[in-house]
């Protein structure tokens, strides 16, 4: 479930995100605004560029995505590029802005919050793909690693993948698929991951890797 | 230090497996029909090999140190077999999930009603669904049916890390009572149905 908060002033921008979400089937709900929460997509808006002190140490991960909605005013708008967000909407045409835009902010709305599910009787784990560092095989079965932990499932690898049917993973190794968000460095025998891992790259692999590196 | 809850019961399986092997012994040595020893041989090698480790190993267990909280479940008679065997010969539990406590954002509380079998009747488990700061969710069933001061325990140590658990239906503050939560829950069923 993707975590939506909106900040404001105007019952109008409530509805209408509403509706939004409702149209393009996000599996995602609105909850109300806690400095304490994590929130995956944050509406904010603001009044002029004092606002944002405010907003400073909202919650976030490097995943969420902050829309901010304000006046047409240049010091506020430039202000808000210092808080690394998707999109600045102006206020009086935020309706028309949104749906303009709509393709893109799906697009990466859905880019951002994809899950692999996995089910064992009440057991049920829904991981975000996107915090996923590597996925190693052991014997006859698969451990996801992810910045939650680990997840130990009886499965192979070429199953794996083609369920997770995503670009961002890419098979390095016979026994590892990687999140190739995740890669800080490679070289010619190994890739080292954001969590400091080191993972073995595979000769076969090796071209692959480069592709998807350049592409 | 860490908590437990739910353990594989090794001593009770040699215990089982001693009686098993005095009976077999004794029917053995007593012979009383053709083939009587082979049934005998048959039996113990089934009943030690695959029925005392299925009924011996837990179908759940969790436990939860000062970093990770671990938790596996064996859906099936043959993944409690199996788990079993990778611990007498591992020396130690495969869990399935591994959770970093420092990306837990809260724990809610929750029940799910579930058909118990063989009488046809309803029973409950208790549901732990773990909410990560990134979004993810892990949802599992938390209490084994004996040793709920174990259970109550591990609980408190979660919360003395600093994890939030929400339980609007307060059904952690009715465990530590030591009455039925069957009996609990079926009352805060009937509420929600009126």
């Amino acid at each position: 479930m993707i975590r939506i908060t909106i900040i404001s002033s105007h019952d109008d921008i409530y509805k209408f995100i509403d509706s939004f979400i409702q149209k393009h089937h996000l599996h995602a709900e609105i909850l109300d605004f806690k400095t304490n929460k994590y929130y995956d997509i944050y509406f904010i808006e603001v009044q002029n560029k004092d606002d944002y002190l405010k907003y400073q140490n909202i919650k976030r991960t490097h995943e969420t995505l902050i829309y901010f909605i304000g006046p047409h005013d240049f010091d506020t708008i430039q202000t808000s590029f210092h808080f690394n967000i998707q999109f600045y909407f102006r206020i009086e045409h935020f309706k028309q802005e949104l749906l303009e835009y709509e393709n893109q902010i799906i697009q990466k709305i859905q880019e951002h919050f994809h899950y692999y599910t996995y089910q064992n009787g009440h057991m049920i784990v829904k991981l975000r793909l996107s915090e996923i560092y590597y996925i190693e095989s052991l014997r006859h079965q698969i451990i996801i690693h992810s910045l939650n932990g680990e997840l130990h499932e009886r499965k192979n690898l070429k199953d794996i993948i083609n369920e997770l049917d995503s670009p961002a993973f890419i098979q390095v190794h016979k026994s590892f698929i990687i999140n190739r968000n995740m890669i800080q460095k490679y070289n010619s025998k190994e890739v080292y991951l954001k969590d400091h891992t080191v993972i073995p790259l595979g000769r076969a692999y090796k071209n692959q890797l480069k592709e998807y590196e350049t592409s | 230090m860490e908590k437990h809850v739910g353990k594989a019961k090794l001593k009770s399986a040699v215990l089982y497996s001693s009686i098993v092997l005095m009976w077999a012994y004794f029917l053995f040595a007593a012979d009383l029909w053709k083939g009587m020893r082979v049934f005998c041989i048959v039996l113990v090698v089934i009943v030690i090999g695959i029925v005392i480790p299925g009924i011996s190993y837990c179908q759940l267990m969790w436990r939860v140190d000062h970093e990770r909280l671990y938790y596996t479940y064996h859906r099936t008679f043959l993944d409690k077999v199996t788990a079993f065997y990778s611990y007498v010969f591992n020396r130690k539990h495969i869990y399935q999930i591994a959770i970093n406590l420092n990306q837990i954002d809260y724990i809610d509380v929750s029940y799910a009603k579930v058909p118990r079998m063989p009488f046809g009747g309803y029973g409950y488990d208790l549901l732990f669904i773990v909410h990560m700061y990134d979004g993810s969710i892990y949802q599992f069933d938390a209490l084994i049916t004996r040793n709920r001061q174990e259970f109550n325990e591990a609980v408190d140590f979660l919360q003395a890390q600093g994890i939030q658990i929400h339980d609007p239906l307060k059904i952690l503050d009715y465990l530590k009572t030591g009455s039925y939560l069957s009996y609990y829950l079926e009352k805060l069923e009937e509420q929600s149905h009126d």
